[in-house]
């Protein structure tokens, strides 16, 4: 239906097509809902330092060449910047979303995914990850039809950090694979190194002196005839990205675990005003309004689990709560599993094959399941400072696109298609790891005749002992 | 019946059976009534079977040899009847084969980074008997590889056997380069450098004679104008600078362990479009299903090795070597290893991947004229026609019969070999 209206639109809609190619602008013909929240809050919301080279390069490229259409058909489109749309269509061109809504007019050879009876989300972020690409300079040395990313795909995930890097999932392609670059300024502040300390707070104290005197050379050149720059001379290498911090171009990271490493790290982001992401923050409960306060972003897994320390006269220890309570601090949450790799040998379920059951376990613990899913979409992006680009399903961004046969939190779901940068990264049925669990979609499991508990022939007597026991209710 | 016997040189009076003599090689003896002496300058294949790699093969026919080189192959052949007769008629003579990429008797010498100025001819010092286990399994042609990681150097292609002078056909043939993205584009990317620093340097120069040259002045005796030198370009570089100048009759032999690597080096011969041909290690499990049709979209020349693969975390098995096959690719073979266990199982791997379904003509061309035309080596090798020369392999079967094993070695139109095989 959707197609026939296409075809009888495209005609009157042509002159709307240049509108289309302009990523972020809406065609003018077309009742195209918008998201509520406009990407432009988003975008405020980033780090300046987020450009988008790639994107700019890739358009253009492209333009010279055949434009690229997908459009995923028929789906419940979750934005999760904005309302959820039912039967909605959402159409990327060259790669960036173009038009969401349910009156979209897709244009004439545009590959068709149709998600009738589906879930439509944008593809998950894991905050951290390993063993999906190459260590450094992902678009280098990742194995773009490796297992691992494979697999990484058939849960969902279309965004991970890489090393420092943040790069696409891009199956088959190294084309758009990343999408920042040194995503993060490392800090160590442990508590066991009180000199690395020490020299830190000295740094930071330096730079910000730096960063005042620059300030008081700009308000009085103007005025003064001897008024002169501070020497930038040392201003490189560690100095460099301590200087970036501060002026808000760049995130820092740092594993922080328990109440006083975080209380710390928060006191040293609030004193210089720079913006941390912490890894662990399994107490971070204890410490919530601090760490919200302080703008820390977090990077938590639900399951994490530490025994209280008894002899502590305080809250100490993991909960399950902690997401929730940390999401209720205003904290800007990402979860990921505890073994943030993939692992296809380790203990099931608890790596990067099912970031969002991680999520799910967020909302077992009280938060809410609009929240968790914000923590392995927009709000993970935002952690990894791409949020401009990947995260939500706005008109503008990344067409990172996951179409599941259910809601994303379900443990039955599974993930029918992957989409990266426009393309099917992964088709749950043309590859071999999961086309054969519920190849129709059904929801229902198949009730087996040998299913478990196992009925066996048993001879005799024990026949009857086993259904006594055995659930023969069935 | 042993092997020495069964092929004897003879004269005219015993191969009585195509007596057609040509006029001009009447001698005066055979006037004289006197048995006529063998013609050395020409040799007589009477073969069982002819597989010749071009069109059909042929039963009971005649090769006949002259100075090494194939003159003629047919059936009813006239030949001369004092030239030396191998009486080959329970045997099927075929092309040698030929491995495009072994390592086989080389000293384990590993290099890293880029090396273009370096080749396997500083390795190759073969004793007298080094490839007999290669002669046996019918190997009549090696392209020897550099060993390392990165850009280790250049092959070069050696009989396995024959006169000292005649072993070296190629010396040094492509570069080799392994499946490392990053030396590869640095490599190529310093190489172009130094073709920057050549034009630069030459613009210099004209400008500078330009000024020199006072315009009034009449046209300069040719002989005494300097002529421009080029600043050394750096050894090592110089097989890479070469190939982005499209210059040297050399190509890049790159390999892949993985599909990825295909995406790789495609991103790096995106920027720099250079002559190149491929390996892929298509080991018992392999993805590079994936790229069996992009590979086959560009008409690749690719080696694999004869095995059929599985497909990763799969029980799926795969015939790859007919995948890239029927997708366009001209496949060439090579063991899957260089024990000379492998080389001897070659045959039988063929056979094999004939038996899982792959045209036998294509399968035998891969070990014989596929790796010729990739070594560009095909007008001297690789099929049994006129002109080729005579480095040919008897069997006491059929090729792909495992029953039959390789008897004969012929290399330059001499038997250079005899297998020895126990009597049963």
């Amino acid at each position: 239906m959707t197609a026939l209206r296409a075809c009888l639109f495209w005609a009157a809609s042509l002159a709307s097509a240049a509108a289309l190619a302009q990523p972020g602008s809406q065609p003018a013909t077309e009742p195209v809902t918008q998201p509520a929240s406009a990407p432009t809050t988003t975008r405020a919301a980033s780090t300046p330092t987020t450009t988008t080279p790639t994107t700019t390069t890739t358009t253009t490229q492209a333009a010279k060449e055949k434009d690229r259409f997908l459009a995923v058909i028929n789906g419940r489109v979750h934005t999760v910047t904005g309302p959820v749309l039912d039967r909605a269509t959402v159409l990327s061109k060259n790669g960036i979303i173009a038009a969401i809504g349910p009156e979209v007019v897709l244009p004439p050879e545009c590959e068709v995914v149709d998600a009738a009876g589906l879930e439509v989300y944008p593809g998950l972020i894991a905050a951290l990850a390993g063993g999906i690409h190459g260590a450094t300079n992902p678009q280098d040395t990742s194995n773009v039809y490796g297992l691992n990313m494979l697999v990484a795909l058939a849960g969902g995930i279309t965004t991970a950090l890489a090393g420092n890097d943040v790069a696409k999932l891009t199956f088959g392609t190294v084309e758009d694979m990343v999408v920042k670059p040194a995503a993060y300024v490392s800090l160590s502040y442990s508590t066991y190194k009180p000199l690395e300390r020490a020299q830190l707070r000295a740094d930071l104290e330096r730079v910000r002196t730096y960063l005042r005197e620059l300030q008081k050379y700009e308000r009085e050149k103007a005025t003064k005839k001897d008024a002169k720059p501070p020497d930038k001379d040392w201003i490189k290498d560690k100095f460099e990205n301590y200087r970036k911090l501060l002026t808000h171009e760049a995130i820092a990271a740092t594993g922080a675990q328990s109440t006083h490493e975080l209380r710390e790290i928060a006191d040293l982001a609030s004193t210089y005003d720079f913006t941390v992401v912490v890894r662990g923050a399994y107490e971070g409960w204890t410490v919530a309004p601090i760490l919200g306060r302080a703008g820390v972003r977090a990077v938590i897994s639900p399951r994490e689990k530490h025994e209280p320390d008894e002899q502590a006269n305080r809250p100490t220890g993991s909960t399950i709560e902690n997401a929730h309570l940390l999401r209720d601090a205003g904290v800007t949450l990402a979860i990921v599993p505890q073994t943030a790799t993939i692992t296809l040998w380790g203990l099931a379920g608890r790596d990067l094959l099912q970031l969002n059951l991680e999520a799910a376990f967020a909302v077992r613990g009280g938060l809410s399941g609009a929240d968790a899913l914000r923590a392995i979409t927009i709000d993970a992006a935002r952690v990894l400072g791409v949020d401009d680009r990947v995260g939500s399903l706005e008109v503008g961004k990344d067409a990172d696109i996951v179409v599941c046969d259910g809601d994303l939190l379900h443990y039955m779901t599974l993930v029918r298609y992957t989409i990266v940068n426009g393309r099917v990264a992964y088709d749950k049925a043309k590859e071999s790891l999961y086309a054969h669990i519920r190849p129709t979609g059904q929801r229902e499991v198949p009730q087996f005749d040998d299913q478990w508990p196992r009925r066996l022939e048993w001879p005799g007597e024990i026949t009857t002992e086993a259904r006594r026991h055995g659930g023969d209710e069935r | 019946m042993k092997a020495a016997t069964t092929i004897v040189a003879a004269g005219a009076a015993s191969a009585g059976v195509a007596q057609v003599l040509a006029l001009l090689f009447v001698g005066s003896s055979v006037l004289a009534g006197e048995p006529p002496q063998a013609d050395e300058r020409f040799t007589v294949i009477q073969a069982g079977r002819i597989i010749t790699n071009v069109g059909q093969e042929i039963r009971d026919g005649v090769i006949v040899l002259a100075g090494g080189t194939i003159r003629n192959v047919g059936t009813g052949i006239e030949y001369p009847v004092n030239a030396k007769v191998i009486d080959a008629r329970d045997r099927t003579v075929m092309p040698g084969l030929i491995d495009p990429n072994t390592r086989y008797g080389l000293p384990a010498y590993q290099r890293t980074e880029v090396h273009g100025d370096w080749s396997a001819a500083s390795e190759y010092f073969p004793a007298p008997d080094e490839y007999d286990d290669v002669l046996d399994a019918g190997y009549t042609a090696l392209a020897l590889v550099p060993a390392g990681k990165g850009i280790p150097g250049r092959a070069i292609v050696v009989r396995t056997a024959g006169p000292a002078d005649k072993r070296v056909l190629l010396s040094p043939a492509y570069l080799r380069v392994t499946p490392d993205k990053r030396v590869f584009r640095a490599a190529l990317e310093r190489a172009q450098k130094e073709i920057e620093k050549v034009d630069k340097a030459r613009e210099e120069f004209e400008k500078k004679q330009q000024e020199q040259k006072p315009p009034a002045q009449p046209v300069s005796q040719p002989g005494t104008q300097p002529a421009f030198r080029p600043p050394p370009i750096d050894a090592p570089h110089q097989v890479l600078v070469d190939l982005i100048q499209k210059k040297a009759d050399v190509f890049a032999l790159l390999e892949l362990n993985n599909a990825s690597d295909y995406v790789q080096m495609r991103d790096v011969l995106q920027k720099f479009d250079i002559a190149h041909h491929f390996l892929a290690r298509n080991g018992r499990e392999s993805d590079l299903g994936y790229v069996v049709a992009k590979l086959g979209e560009e008409k690749a020349k690719i080696i694999l090795q004869p095995v059929i693969s599985r497909v990763p975390a799969s029980a799926e098995r795969i015939h790859l070597v007919r995948m890239f096959a029927q997708a366009g690719c001209e496949v060439s073979l090579t063991p899957v290893n260089d024990s000379p266990r492998e080389f001897k199982e070659m045959l039988g791997r063929v056979a094999n991947l004939v038996r899982e379904g792959w045209s036998r003509e294509e399968a035998l061309k891969a070990v014989t004229l596929n790796p010729a035309r990739l070594l560009g080596l095909d007008q001297r090798f690789g099929t049994i026609e006129q002109g080729k020369e005579a480095d040919l392999i008897f069997l006491d079967g059929d090729a792909l019969d495992p029953r039959a094993r390789v008897r004969e070695v012929m290399i330059g139109g001499e038997i250079v070999h005899r297998a020895e095989v126990p009597d049963p």
